[in-house]
Order: structure tokens, then sequence, then C-alpha cells
């Protein structure tokens, strides 16, 4: 068992090396895959250490993010400025603190500080760019909203002004992470923000309840969003953030926070901006889409309703995947997913087995 | 005459907080005399009045860099909601005096959450940077009053920062863009 501090401590100290190695010898590939696989052992044994499968999941996933990123950056143009290079590094340590801290009051300074990292960026000879302005006024009105719910919710006036205060909350930090945007504001691939606000904000559910209805909602408006606005272009990661926030919001029961862990390494795994979804490699039968028969199991349990609701929105993907040929996922993405449904499928066999 | 002057107050707020520069500074003063008010009735005047009075600094100094680009008329409307806002919270502290608690705490939450949403949705509509940075002030002040209310060291450094990164990101901007907008 590693205590908080000595987890805080040295992610703290992995970001400040991997930032000032970075930034002191320029990024080499081979500098990049060292510090991240360390990032990657470094998470994992503070997770496994915990002992609960499913948070060690979780704490992992930000770090599984930034090993695609770079292993996929090997074969991309590598005509990317030294910031840009960087920046992935900076957002995924920060989102492992967030998760590490896991206070809902905390969110807004790693958030912020991720913001300030994305503008400073953004910014050129002449000014903000367009979409620099775009990402500042998604994030900061994100944060804003965000801030007040919180507030509302810590105040404690009664049920109506918890459940306004808990939209806000929820509504705010989706909008924050991008969720709800047009795609291609969020990043060049990757969205860690919402790899570290979910687990932050189920284990908020648990102090104020009132969240997990709200968290329903909200994945039930994220899923038709990605259903009814994206219909020429629809990106995986906008299918899997809805999921994962429907996942966020089930009530604590036997299946504990397993289905939210494996919608976030399918969503680690699968780039948010990678084009259409390449078909069967994210369509659920398929092993790592086991997330969503979780997800639909386990709302099965407490509203039917909505996981009628939600399993009608597959339809898309599913009319998807029979144009789907060019778009094929390198065999190690294939892999990757392969292992992650496994390892969902291997802790969800455990636990029936230990429990019966 | 305290009804004359608050009525006073009132057609000032509503009317200068247009996009001319003059609304931000506005807010944020009407936000610094809530915060002072509360806490001068409280007893305990320190940090908070000193945050308070620093960002109203802030944003002063963000509504002399708007004075060169002011805002289109269309995004008017949502500063003067928050402007009118700012100024209901600070006369809900003239008014109940006495202890703060109860009513006039969860009267001065509500007035900060209604000046954030007003603020964001500004914001939201904004088309040119500068509306975007004016609502995001007021956002930003209504944040304050809420950070003021529970005591929140932390928030209120946030929305300091903040205040000092929108102030850079406009300096940062063109001005000739901005102009005809």
């Amino acid at each position: 068992m590693m205590s908080l501090s000595l987890y805080a401590s040295l992610l703290g100290g992995w970001l400040a090396l991997a930032l000032t190695a970075l930034l002191a010898t320029g990024a080499t590939q081979a500098l990049r895959v060292l510090l991240t696989v360390l990032f990657l052992v470094l998470c994992g044994v503070a997770g496994g250490l915990s002992g609960d499968v499913a948070g060690c999941m979780m704490e992992t996933a930000p770090a599984l993010a930034l090993c695609v990123w770079v292993f996929r950056a090997r074969h991309g143009a590598g005509n990317v400025s030294r910031g840009a290079a960087v920046l992935p590094f900076f957002l995924s340590g920060i989102a492992a603190l967030a998760i590490a801290f896991g206070r809902c009051d905390l969110l807004g300074l790693f958030l912020g500080c991720g913001l300030v990292a994305r503008l400073a960026l953004a910014i050129g000879p002449r000014g903000l760019e367009r979409d620099g302005w775009q990402v500042l006024r998604m994030e900061l009105c994100g944060l804003l909203m965000a801030q007040g719910g919180l507030f509302v919710l810590q105040a404690g006036w009664g049920h109506m002004h918890d459940q306004a205060g808990a939209i806000l909350l929820v509504g705010g930090l989706l909008l924050a992470c991008a969720v709800m945007g047009r795609p291609g504001q969020a990043g060049p691939g990757w969205n860690m923000e919402i790899l570290a606000v979910l687990p932050v904000v189920a284990r908020a559910g648990g102090v104020w309840p009132v969240l997990l209805p709200v968290l329903t909602f909200m994945g039930c408006v994220c899923l038709s969003w990605a259903v009814l606005f994206r219909r020429g272009r629809v990106s995986g990661g906008g299918y899997w953030a809805g999921w994962a926030v429907l996942a966020a919001g089930l009530p604590d029961d036997g299946m504990g926070a397993l289905p939210l862990a494996a919608c976030l390494l399918v969503m680690a795994c699968v780039p948010l901006s990678d084009g259409p979804p390449a078909g069967y490699m994210v369509w659920p039968p398929f092993l790592p889409g086991m997330a969503a028969g979780l997800v639909l199991v386990g709302e099965m349990g407490g509203m039917a309703p909505v996981a009628f609701a939600a399993g009608a929105s597959l339809w898309p993907v599913l009319a998807l995947r029979g144009r789907d040929a060019h778009g094929r996922p390198p065999w190690a993405q294939a892999t990757l997913l392969l292992v992650a449904g496994c390892a969902v499928l291997a802790t969800v066999a455990y636990r029936v087995g230990r429990g019966s | 005459m305290l009804v004359l002057l608050l009525g006073v107050l009132v057609i000032l707020s509503l009317s200068t907080s247009g996009g001319r520069g003059g609304g931000p500074v506005w807010h944020a003063a009407c936000t610094a005399a809530c915060v002072c008010l509360s806490r001068w009735m409280q007893g305990q005047v320190g940090l908070a009045c000193i945050m308070a009075v620093g960002l109203a600094a802030l944003f002063g100094l963000l509504g002399v860099q708007m004075l060169h680009i002011p805002a289109a008329r269309r995004e008017r409307s949502g500063l003067r909601l928050a402007g009118g806002l700012a100024c209901v919270a600070v006369l809900t502290q003239v008014i109940m005096q006495g202890p703060q608690d109860g009513m006039t705490a969860r009267l001065m939450g509500m007035t900060g959450l209604a000046a954030i949403l007003c603020g964001v949705w500004s914001a939201c509509i904004a088309r040119g940077p500068v509306a975007l940075c004016a609502g995001l002030a007021c956002g930003l002040d209504g944040v304050m009053l809420l950070a003021v209310r529970t005591d929140d060291l932390l928030v209120m450094g946030e929305v300091i920062v903040a205040a000092i990164g929108l102030n850079v990101l406009l300096a940062a901007a063109p001005r000739v863009h901005g102009r005809g907008e």
C-alpha cells in the first residue's frame, strides 16, 4: 500500500524530470519511450498495491493513453514543434495526479494547469489563434460552471439546489473536457482530461448520491449527441465518452467500478480523432466492447428504460460497421484492445467466481 | 434618500455595463464592495478583501484594454444582465444588515451563481475575443463571490491567476481585427 503523499511526490518528480529531460534534449524517441514506460510502471505499481483491479485500470489509463500516443507518433510525421511534443506528457502527468488525489475541488486546479499549457502553445506572434480562443471559451466556461456547481453542492441547501449544482458540475466538467464540442478541438488525437475527470466524479458520487442520476442523464445526452450530430463523421471516441459517462453514473452494486474502468481503457486505446472507428475492433461483440455490455447489464439492474435507450444508440455503430473497409487499425492497436478486453473479462470472471 | 441612491446605482449598473470597457470594472467594483461589506459586518477584514480589491484592479486593467477594442452590440445584453446581478448582490448586503446567516448567505450564493451563468452565456454567444474576455470576467466575479462565501483561499487564488491570464491574452490580441466586429 503506497501512501498518497509518496505517490503524489513520485508523480510530481516524474513530471518534473520528464519535462526537463524532454525540453533539454529535444525529445528523442528513445527518451520518450523510456519516460513513458517508467510512467506506466509507476502508475501500475501504485494501482496494483492498492489491491483494487478496477482502480488500478483507472489509474493506468492516462499512462496507457500516453503509451499509445508515443508509439503511434513513431510511425507518423515527426515535424511537430518541441512544445507540442511535450504537451501530452504534461497533460497525462496532471491527469494521473488528479486521479491520485481524487478530490473534486482540485479538479479545477489541474484542468486549469492543462488549459494554461494549451493556451501557451496556441499563442502565436499575433496573439491567440482562432482555435486557441475556442479552447479558452469552452474550457474556461466549463470550469466556471463546474466551480459554481461545486459550491452549491458543498453548501448543502437542500435537494433541489443539490440537483441544480450536480447538473452544473457534471455539465461544466464535460464542457471543459470538450466531450460535446466539435471534434478536433480536444487536441490532436487524445483527450486526457476525460480520463482524469470521470474517476474523480464517480468517486464523488459516493459522497453526493445526487450526482449519479445526473451522470446517467448526461451520458444519454452525450450518446445522443454522438448519434445525432456526427452522423457523417462518426468518431469512436465520442461514443466511448458517452458510454463512460453512463458507466460512471451506475449505482454501486456488485459490478463496482469495473464498467467505468473498461470504458476508460478503451478510450485510452482508441484515439479520439482517428476518423471513423475501425468497425469490428470497437464493435460491442468484440472483446473490448464487453465494457458496453457490462454497462448495459449494470443499467438493466437499476434503470431498464435507460439501458434500452442506450442500446438503441448502438445502431449507428452497427450501421457503420458494414462500410468500413480501409480504416483498419494497425495490429498493435488491435492487440492492445484484445489484451484490455481479456483483462476486463478475467476480472469479471475472478470477481464472480470469488463472490459465488 | 436610500431608495434614491439605490435607484441611481441600479441605473448606473445597467447603463454603463455595455461593452465600452466600463463594464468589467463596474462588476468587479460591485463584487469587491460586496465582499468587503460582508467581511466588515463579520468583523474579519483580511486577505479576502485584499484579493477582491486586487481582482477589481486587474479587471480595471482589462477594461482599459477594452477601450481600444469595444464589444459588439449583440454581446452587450449578457454583460448588462451580469452587471445588474452584481449590483443586486451589493444591494442585498446593504439592505440586509445584521448577522450573515441563512437567507442572506443563500441569496449571495444564488447571486454569484447567476452571475456565473450570465457570464458564461455571454461568453458563449460572443464572437470576438473582447466580448469573450468580458463575459469570462463576469463569470470570474461570480466565482469570487461564491469563494468568499465559503472562505476558500485556493479558488480565490485561481480566480486571480485567471484574471491575470485574461489580461495577458487580451494584451497579445491584435488590435485591428476586433474593431470592426
